[in-house]
């Protein structure tokens, strides 16, 4: 049996395929030409195949972004790729003040086809400008998609997905789970998906077999996923029923599916690897407890990185993202309350 | 007899898995006092020291520098001031294999599952590798009594515990549904509003018009039918139930026994300005309103409903599903059946007794027994006439 | 050239009727927001469509565009209502004044913002070897900002047809250009290897002719290029909010295109052509009444 294909290979063969399909295909970024590929390397391969249609940008994210979105409204269908996410503030009044302006602007007829591709998160030591998660920034813009894929979900069918609905996406990529092959399960866990009518799937993990009933929800997205898949392994031995939900769409997230693994567990957790307060942790909860008040056994709990500067120091940087630790600590305090 | 007590590495924050000691503060076999410092250790976060939690002789069981996990035995107080280091560490050995404590810890769902029935799990017998949700169950259903299990509990809460172990907390207000949106309701709501320990949390009633609005802010949550009310029950949205409607007792009494039936507490709700006497008793159920005065050891019923400035006389006996109107005195010893219907300022003498069913209309003054299902009207009637022009 | 000038004279006279008539209105509360008005610079509006393919070439634009948008050609009576926020307007009353959208054209509210998208819908012309340019409109205010030059700088590398025009008034809402900026406009764009131009804004002959020169030369050479319009803002920034003297208004009004195009024609040509004007501004407002 050949090994499932990494985060990155599923990124890499959507966008293959999306140029192999769409003559109106193109995509902007800095260094993204063959040899180089683009520094995370979702490129790579990609000018060689279609050397018209890869063009490498100045470094200017506000100007590469608009540009996506000038030829989106001609009728193109762009891809933009912004080399870290920490750099989307240059790119914000592009965002939120263009793309997703001009379709509910403008009125009939205009539609904006752009996917704006980044990854954030931290744990490689790049240090406080190159390790954030700042998708927050962009949530609850009108009209603004933001999608992100976990390492339980096809990758190639999430960017497939974004592409193919046509509408100002930001995409939100993991540095950490690039080099991991898509987690297909295993004896402790198993994974299935869950569709939802906007086609973006909602991936699940449990680590208990279909007729017990869980102690506990975790809910997480993108890179937040490793270490919740890591905390039901280990929760397998610890004979805790641990639910996990992955949602791919973040700006809308799918609560009556969430609600009803909610209501089951009577426990959630919210992982984010966003700085904690003010996110999509504390907006998912506040949504929760409007549907499932009077239902849980406990307040929904939640892990996330500490508000403070993300240290390039290894051991510093380890203390304040996301970890298993503050997983299983969040966890905790649901299950013992 | 020489006594020994192992101390372990203690968990100083949650994420610590081990500690590293730092320096020993006494030599092997020196005196230590309680509350002295024996070691210092360090984790991630900080360095902390250990005391001493009795006075004896040192036994360290690690040197300087060892990284040793939580819950490792650390070092041994002796009572012996002639103990030997060899004799400790043989007496450490043979402990370890007789405790459960040092084989591998019980998995984390034995932990909270032992902290949420407060057992002890080192009485709990591993049934394989490690302590598990099964053990801890089989432990749980081998305790004999309900009784014997809270004194187990009791005795096993740390020094200075609250020993009441409800799932309530003391602050917890009980949760009342009211049954019933119209005006009894509001009185009903104004005697809650006053209270401390308990609250509204929705109305029912089978009025269609009524569902989707409020009652002064409340939401009206469905009809009074039996599956709205054990829906809302198996969701735990409400602790108990009361009956608002005070101008149909037939009705109170189906409701009540309806409520009986799905097993929901009735709530009595008591304005906090009426007038419970000494040795008085209330079933529930029962609504007791503003400067009422229920006085020494009278007793009242199930589900009644007492209008303000209703007073039950002491040694008076009430039954159930009675409603009363403003300014209903009863004198002393005064029995009322069932189901009575009482209107506004009545007077009933002393020893009279009262019939289930009955209805007495405003004004009358009751001087003798009346049977069941009776009316009673008053026949001095006051008579009307317009004043003289000026 | 009575016939060049006929057209001219008529289409910018259209625009400041077309104006006054809503700073009438908004005077008159009849719509809420804001109004920016192009009075004194409508001859750069004329110019600038007439020496563009108004067929195919696509336009962005910024606040002040109404000048812009009529000389493009879009419906009066669209126009009106969209400022006017009624759901009979080109974006159904969503846009307002700053965001309007018909055809190859649109505007938005950012001081710049439109740059990139201008140089995106170049790429796309340019990938369609379409033969259309790109024309983005903008003002000295809009040169403080970072995109004009990533703008600058992209379209002269990836070789991208577009003309940016910029219409230099010389106030940016209330602040003068000369106490903002060091150094002239026109070097700037020639610093990024733009052929770059300066001309009196306020003729429109002269600004159609090179508009048409630079057009031709964009279609051939795939070159972006730059072309300064010296010009005048008679009004205020939007409402009320104009803190130059009298004086100084005074002698800009001397520059006023409107008076000088009106002298070139015949008097009963003239007085022809007002009385189409107020028709088309009357049938254009009527249902708005």
């Amino acid at each position: 049996m050949s090994r499932p294909p990494t985060y990155l290979e599923g990124l890499q063969r959507a966008l293959h395929s999306h140029f192999e399909n769409e003559p109106k295909a193109v995509i902007l970024g800095e260094d993204i030409v063959d040899p180089y590929g683009g520094a995370f390397k979702v490129t790579k391969g990609l000018s060689s195949s279609f050397p018209d249609r890869v063009f490498s940008m100045p470094i200017c994210e506000s100007s590469i972004t608009g540009m996506g979105i000038g030829l989106a409204l001609r009728g193109f269908k762009p891809v933009v790729e912004l080399m870290f996410g920490d750099f989307s503030t240059l790119a914000a009044d592009q965002l939120v003040n263009h793309a997703a302006k001009f379709p509910a602007m403008y009125g009939q007829g205009v539609s904006l086809p752009l996917v704006v591709r980044t990854p954030m998160g931290g744990g490689r030591g790049y240090g406080p400008t190159h390790s954030q998660s700042l998708e927050k920034m962009f949530l609850g813009i009108p009209n603004l998609s933001v999608v992100s894929p976990s390492l339980a979900h096809d990758t190639e069918k999430v960017l497939t997905n974004a592409l193919n609905r046509e509408e100002p996406t930001l995409f939100i990529e993991s540095k950490t789970l690039y080099p991991l092959p898509i987690y297909k399960g295993n004896k402790e866990v198993s994974i299935e998906s869950l569709a939802h009518k906007d086609g973006y799937p909602i991936a699940i993990a449990r680590n208990y077999s279909p007729d017990q009933k869980p102690d506990l929800l975790i809910i997480a997205y993108g890179g937040a996923s490793l270490p919740v898949l890591e905390t039901l392994e280990h929760y397998k031995e610890e004979e805790i029923h641990c639910i996990a939900a992955f949602p791919a769409n973040l700006s809308s997230p799918p609560l009556e599916e969430l609600a009803t693994l909610g209501a089951l567990a009577r426990r959630i957790v919210i992982a984010d690897e966003g700085h904690e307060t003010f996110s999509w942790y504390s907006e998912l909860s506040h949504s929760l407890q409007q549907i499932l008040f009077g239902q849980l056994e406990a307040p929904i709990q939640h892990a996330s990185a500490t508000c403070e500067l993300i240290p390039s120091n290894f051991e510093q940087e380890t203390e304040v993202i996301l970890s298993k630790a503050k997983i299983e600590a969040a966890a905790t305090k649901a299950l013992e309350w | 007899m020489v006594v020994r007590t192992i101390t372990n590495i203690p968990q100083a924050n949650a994420n610590d898995q081990s500690a590293i000691i730092t320096s020993w503060q006494h030599s092997t076999g020196s005196k230590v006092n309680k509350g002295e410092v024996v070691c210092t250790l360090e984790n991630t976060k900080s360095v902390f020291d250990v005391y001493a939690e009795e006075e004896g002789y040192l036994y360290p069981l690690h040197n300087d520098g060892e990284s040793l996990p939580v819950g490792a035995a650390l070092y041994v107080i002796s009572s012996d001031k002639d103990d030997t280091e060899k004799a400790v560490r043989d007496w450490v050995n043979a402990s370890a294999n007789t405790s459960s404590s040092t084989g591998a810890p019980p998995t984390k769902k034995a932990i909270i599952l032992a902290k949420r029935h407060n057992i002890d799990l080192s009485l709990v017998p591993s049934g394989g590798a490690r302590v598990s949700e099964k053990d801890v169950q089989a432990y749980l259903a081998k305790q004999s009594s309900p009784s014997s299990r809270k004194k187990a509990a009791i005795a096993n809460l740390p020094r200075g515990a609250d020993t009441v172990l409800d799932s309530y907390k003391s602050d917890h207000k009980q949760n009342v549904l009211i049954i019933g949106a119209g005006n009894g309701a509001v009185q009903i709501l104004d005697a809650l509003r006053q209270s401390d320990t308990q609250q509204a949390v929705g109305l029912l009633d089978d009025d269609p018009d009524l569902s989707d609005k409020t009652v002064m802010g409340l939401p009206i949550l469905g009809g009074c039918d039996s599956q709205t009310l054990a829906s809302l029950w198996e969701k735990k949205s409400f602790d108990a139930a009361i009956v608002s409607i005070s101008t149909n007792n037939a009705f109170r009494k189906l409701i009540c026994e309806r409520l009986k039936e799905a097993g929901i507490p009735l709530a009595n709700v008591i304005h906090p300005r009426a007038y419970i006497g000494m040795n008085a008793k209330l079933g529930s159920g029962n609504v007791i309103l503003a400067f009422c005065q229920i006085a020494a050891c009278a007793e009242i019923g199930d589900d009644n409903f007492l209008s303000a400035y209703v007073s039950i006389e002491h040694h008076s006996k009430l039954g159930n599903h009675n409603s009363f109107g403003p300014g209903v005195l009863t004198s002393s010893s005064v029995q009322i059946a069932d189901q009575c219907k009482f209107g506004t300022g009545v007077f009933i003498e002393p020893w009279i007794s009262i019939g289930s069913k009955s209805v007495i209309a405003s004004g009358c003054t009751i001087t003798q027994d009346v049977s069941e299902n009776t009316i009673v009207k008053s026949t001095n009637a006051p008579s009307s006439k317009p004043l003289p022009k000026q | 050239m009575t016939g060049e000038s006929e057209v001219f004279f008529a289409k910018a006279l259209l625009i400041r009727s077309f104006e006054k008539e809503l700073l009438r209105r908004y005077g008159l509360g009849q719509f809420k927001g804001t109004v920016h008005t192009c009075i004194g610079q409508e001859a750069c509006a004329v110019g600038v469509m007439a020496g563009i393919d108004l067929s195919k070439d696509v336009v962005f634009s910024a606040h002040r565009a109404h000048g812009h948008m009529i000389a493009y050609g879009c419906p009066l009576d669209k126009l009106a209502a969209e400022v006017m926020g009624k759901p009979s307007g080109l974006c159904s009353g969503a846009g307002g004044t700053q965001h309007l959208h018909w055809k190859n054209f649109y505007t938005n509210g950012i001081q710049g913002g439109m740059a990139p998208s201008a140089l995106g819908a170049a790429l796309a012309e340019k990938l369609n070897n379409s033969g259309a340019i790109v024309t983005i409109f903008i003002g000295d205010g809009t040169m403080g900002q970072g995109t004009v030059y990533e703008a600058f700088n992209i379209s002269s590398t990836l070789r991208l047809p577009i003309l940016f025009v910029l219409e230099n008034n010389h106030i940016a809402q209330t602040t003068p250009t000369n106490e903002t900026h060091a150094s002239s406009f026109c070097q700037r764009a020639a610093g990024f290897g733009i052929d770059s131009r300066s001309i009196d804004g306020n003729a429109p002959e002269t600004v159609a002719q090179t508009v048409g020169e630079l057009a031709k030369q964009i279609r051939i050479s795939n070159q972006p290029a730059f072309l300064e319009l010296d010009t005048t803002r008679l009004g205020p920034h939007s409402k009320g909010d104009d803190t130059r003297s009298r004086q100084e208004l005074e002698e800009i009004a001397k520059r006023d295109p409107i008076p000088r195009l009106e002298k070139l024609l015949p008097e009963d040509q003239v007085s022809q052509i007002q009385e189409s004007v107020r028709t088309q501004i009357e049938s254009a407002f009527e249902q708005l009444n």
